[in-house]
């Protein structure tokens, strides 16, 4: 077997893309021994080796498609996929429910448009915004455990900062580019890390990425211009506000619907 | 054969190769074209996806092999295999006589 051949070369690459997967070093046996044996059974042809490798390695087909595709069958060990696939799908339905709360909410408690404001709606409306913060938290916990099978350094990180936003939001709601920047950062890190097997819609996904920076910066921009200048920018800072709420709600809707759908085809499956 | 002809019946044909006995993804898809006489070529990878999801369902179970010098993984078939097997398989026979007496054109009602 030649140590650097196209085999070892297509193996390397391939494991590279099922390295999220608890039974990667499996994946990676199977389709070795599957490619060894096409080239072994050319050879016994009288193929050389080099292009009964060439040919095995063309009828099995690209990496990445390959990879895709076996990943999006959750391995017979990995129960934690489809256990959290259903209560994902659950909790990513609270977590849209609960920023549509927010943003009735940060409306009601963070402004003069619905009647005067009072410390008890500022307050009320600084925990539903830290508890869809703690919520978010947690669907991106489990969509990280999901797509990597293990809680790995990066999953607890993003746990970290979205546990940091939620006590942002807490102390400091109106100060939104505290809360909001973390909370981008944790959900984008993710979508990120999973873009490969999200089980979102890939629209979706790309307008989060492309739409929390944006919300997140102008965020920022707004709370520091406050804090310096005693200028209050509402405008800007509703429109952020209420645009994240927007992405937010859209993006876990979306996430709730396709895992239902998914556990729904699973039960099909099985059934 | 058209790939997209045989997606629809990869669950049955993968299957009735497994229920032949302890079979490696390589042998499933050399069978696979052998049995066809090169009708069913597919792209060979993706009869891992196949056999996974079979497997997840509980039709399938494996077992590691090392006899042929390698890890190999060995398919068989399961008790709920074997029943979609045979239920699947007679589906099958009835849905294909039913196309075949349609096809047949012969005029109806037939007077012998």
């Amino acid at each position: 077997m030649a140590a650097d051949g196209l085999i070892e070369q297509y193996l390397t690459s391939f494991a590279t893309r099922v390295a999220g997967r608890r039974d990667r070093a499996d994946l990676v046996d199977e389709v070795a021994d599957h490619l060894y044996s096409a080239c072994e059974r050319l050879e016994a042809l009288g193929v050389d080796r080099r292009t009964a490798e060439q040919r095995a390695l063309a009828r099995f087909g690209e990496p990445r498609l390959v990879a895709a595709l076996i990943t999006s069958v959750p391995s017979k060990g990995n129960i934690m996929s489809l256990f959290l696939s259903r209560r994902l799908g659950a909790l990513a339905a609270v977590t849209a429910l609960l920023w549509v709360a927010a943003a009735v909410a940060g409306v009601f408690g963070n402004s003069e448009l619905a009647g005067g404001w009072t410390q008890e709606r500022y307050l009320a409306s600084s925990v539903v915004i830290a508890l869809a913060c703690l919520s978010t938290t947690a669907v991106l916990v489990g969509v990280n455990l999901r797509a990597t099978g293990r809680l790995d350094a990066a999953t607890r990180w993003i746990a970290a900062i979205g546990v940091f936003s939620g006590i942002a939001a807490a102390m400091l709601s109106w100060v939104m580019g505290l809360w909001m920047l973390p909370l981008t950062v944790a959900v984008v890190w993710t979508l990120l890390r999973v873009r490969r097997n999200h089980a979102g819609s890939p629209v979706f996904t790309v307008v989060m990425l492309v739409a929390l920076p944006l919300a997140a910066v102008a965020a920022v921009v707004g709370s520091v211009a406050g804090l310096l200048t005693d200028v209050y920018f509402d405008a800007l800072s509703w429109t952020t506000f209420l645009g994240l709420m927007a992405v937010l709600v859209a993006g876990f809707a979306d996430l709730a619907v396709r895992l239902a759908q998914r556990t729904g085809a699973h039960r099909a499956v099985a059934g | 054969m058209n790939s997209e002809a045989l997606k629809g019946h990869l669950d049955l044909l993968v299957l009735a190769i497994v229920s032949g006995g302890p079979v490696h993804g390589y042998g499933v898809i050399e069978q696979l074209r052998d049995r066809s006489d090169g009708s069913f070529d597919l792209a060979e990878g993706t009869v891992y996806p196949v056999l996974h999801r079979l497997e997840r369902a509980g039709l399938l179970m494996h077992e590691w092999s090392d006899a042929s010098g390698r890890r190999r993984k060995l398919y068989r078939l399961t008790e709920a295999g074997t029943a979609r097997l045979s239920a699947q398989r007679a589906d099958w026979r009835e849905f294909v006589s039913a196309v075949e007496t349609i096809l047949r054109r012969s005029p109806w009602p037939q007077t012998a």
